[in-house]
């Protein structure tokens, strides 16, 4: 079971985005799965260096019923066991087109 | 039950609360005419409920049953109207239901939508930190922190 460590700029960023409640359920669903649940996430490499990292996608709603969308890049190469949450990237309400 | 559905009790959470979403959207709440545009505003104010409980890796599957009862309860009520005379509330009742379908599902995040994009400036930095020493926090350790600080100010302001 790797360790998730989730670097300062990301712990910080997450906390300009999120009230401490969203931010605690958010932190705790990415614990349980990242912790528990590794091996299904993984698989989806960041296409600009998949040797490296992988995203980790969540969506989020908060009390007025507006989506968030979490981008995760976390390295699982740089140390054996562990995960590392080295960015975060968000976008509110409607998201374009792919 | 599928592999999602086991792993993720949230997903099993979202689907009962789709289905009470139905529940509230059947055909007989439509023949009674009472009230249920109310129903559904309640039962999507439930989904948002659950959604704001717990974040979700995907959201597709939800998004495909609340778009479905809406349809079907659209499509219900304007069998409906046809069907009778002087049935003109029934068209009001259509477009507020089709409007707060719109409102539901505009923004609703398919997996088929293009994702941000990756944070690279802030990617480099956390990886160069981590280089020269920086090792971050332990998730759980973060997981503490923020409970202790949430029950202190809970405990402060009563």
């Amino acid at each position: 079971m790797p360790h998730v460590l989730v670097m300062p700029l990301v712990s910080q960023a997450l906390g300009e985005i999120l009230p401490r409640g969203p931010l605690l359920t958010v932190l705790n669903r990415m614990y349980d799965q990242l912790e528990n649940h590794y091996e299904r996430y993984r698989t989806r490499r960041y296409s600009a260096r998949p040797d490296d990292y992988f995203d980790y996608i969540l969506y989020f709603a908060n009390e007025q019923g507006e989506w968030s969308t979490f981008r995760f890049t976390i390295d699982d190469k740089q140390a054996q066991g562990y995960l590392i949450v080295a960015a975060v990237s968000y976008c509110k309400g409607k998201a374009r087109p792919g | 039950m599928s592999d999602e559905s086991r792993e993720y009790p949230a997903v099993n959470s979202t689907k009962a609360k789709t289905k009470s979403f139905a529940a509230a959207l059947n055909y007989e709440a439509v023949d009674m005419r009472q009230g249920w545009p109310q129903a559904a505003r309640d039962a999507c104010r439930q989904i948002w409920d659950l959604m704001h409980a717990s974040p979700l890796e995907n959201v597709d599957e939800a998004g495909k049953e609340v778009e479905s009862r809406f349809d079907d309860l659209i499509n219900a009520l304007v069998e409906q109207r046809d069907g009778l005379v002087g049935a003109s509330q029934l068209d009001s009742d259509i477009r507020e239901l089709q409007q707060l379908k719109r409102d539901v599902l505009e923004n609703w995040p398919w997996s088929s939508l293009e994702l941000p994009p990756v944070n690279v400036e802030m990617l480099n930095a956390s990886m160069a930190a981590f280089a020269a020493g920086e090792k971050g926090q332990r998730i759980e350790v973060l997981i503490r922190q923020l409970s202790s600080e949430i029950a202190f100010e809970k405990r402060r302001t009563g």
